[in-house]
């Protein structure tokens, strides 16, 4: 089989491998999960497959959709599932804002200079 | 015995700070004890140091908090101490310590719980963009919370004992101003205005990033819908 990639092809092919080499290694250093590690490098294979052989997307659609619908439907529901990531990263960060707030103020509290202490 | 706590939020303001907690009056009609407390809030100056000289109490947070942190942390240290009378007034030399007594006297006579400085009464010496952003704010503030509040972003108020133990604050940054006008209603606090001084001379005209308006509105939006 010829594999003609393009140079664009070839930049999402390079991010893809990244990531994927990052999920090894975080896997690897005990910081990713193996549920996780398998979700992700699904995802990165999954990716690099569709990037190497586009006709694969309309086999997909056509196994999933039928041959008469349109992949709009696909793209529709990774948006979805990318918001909804999106969601969760933003919850995630304001929950470990506040508690870093909440974590510094008691340590503020804590060491309060009152006139007579010593000088910091 | 009555107390009062002067809640001073700073941040980098080396330059001011000094100046300021010495111009502090040293007698308060209807006071007992004066407690001035810096919040440093995670200044990279020498904040902290001065205003540890210059005899006040002094927290400092770690890391750069927002103004709505600190003036939690200061409201926190003040309930502490037991005081009876809160006011929170800018670590920059914006407020006029002589505006401090008809500040409290509300609060004093029990006629209010809460006291807000006007400064609009005093627009020639306010820098043009900052007229416009806080009348802008202000209007937002009275569309999010039904109240009239002359100047919604003043910081320079006073507050007793009862109100901070009733409000509920959770803004980390410059939209806790809008919040406590927020939450002078939903606690059914009593609250009273006062025409304040402001001086802005060469170090005041730092001015403030714009973007913090839009921020300040949709933390007011969100905490209207979700809070």
């Amino acid at each position: 089989m010829e594999l003609n990639i393009s140079p664009l092809q070839g930049i999402g092919l390079a991010i893809v491998v990244l990531a994927l080499t990052k999920t090894v290694a975080d896997y690897h250093r005990k910081r990713e999960s193996r549920v996780m590690f398998t979700f992700w490098m699904s995802i990165w294979i999954a990716t690099i497959i569709l990037t190497l052989f586009p006709e694969t997307t309309f086999i997909a659609k056509n196994y999933l959709l039928g041959p008469n619908q349109s992949i709009g439907s696909i793209i529709g529901t990774v948006m979805i599932f990318l918001l909804f990531l999106v969601y969760r990263i933003y919850l995630k960060t304001e929950r470990v804002e506040r508690l870093l707030r909440e974590h510094a103020t008691e340590l503020a509290l804590k060491n309060i200079y009152t006139p007579g202490s010593k000088l910091s | 015995m009555k107390t009062l706590a002067i809640v001073i939020p700073a941040y980098n303001e080396a330059p001011a700070i000094g100046a300021l907690l010495r111009s502090l009056p040293k007698k308060v009609t209807g006071i007992d004890i004066i407690i001035p407390i810096v919040i440093d809030d995670g200044s990279n100056d020498a904040t902290t140091q001065i205003a540890q000289k210059s005899n006040a109490w002094v927290c400092t947070h770690p890391i750069n908090l927002g103004v709505g942190c600190a003036t939690r942390t200061g409201f926190t240290a003040a309930n502490k101490h037991n005081a009876d009378i809160i006011v929170t007034m800018d670590g920059d030399g914006q407020h006029s310590p002589s505006d401090l007594e008809k500040l409290i006297e509300p609060i004093l006579t029990k006629k209010a719980d809460i006291v807000f400085g006007n400064r609009f009464t005093q627009l020639r010496t306010m820098p043009f963009q900052r007229k416009i952003g806080n009348r802008i704010l202000t209007l937002m503030t009275w569309l999010t919370t039904g109240m009239r509040i002359s100047d919604s972003q003043c910081g320079y108020r006073a507050y007793s004992h009862n109100a901070v133990k009733k409000m509920h604050l959770i803004q980390p940054g410059f939209e806790i101003c809008s919040e406590i006008v927020g939450e002078t209603k939903r606690a059914h606090l009593s609250y009273a205005q006062v025409p304040v001084k402001t001086i802005y001379d060469i170090h005041h005209k730092k001015s403030q990033n714009p973007l913090n308006a839009i921020n300040i509105i949709f933390r007011m939006i969100e905490r209207l819908l979700w809070n």
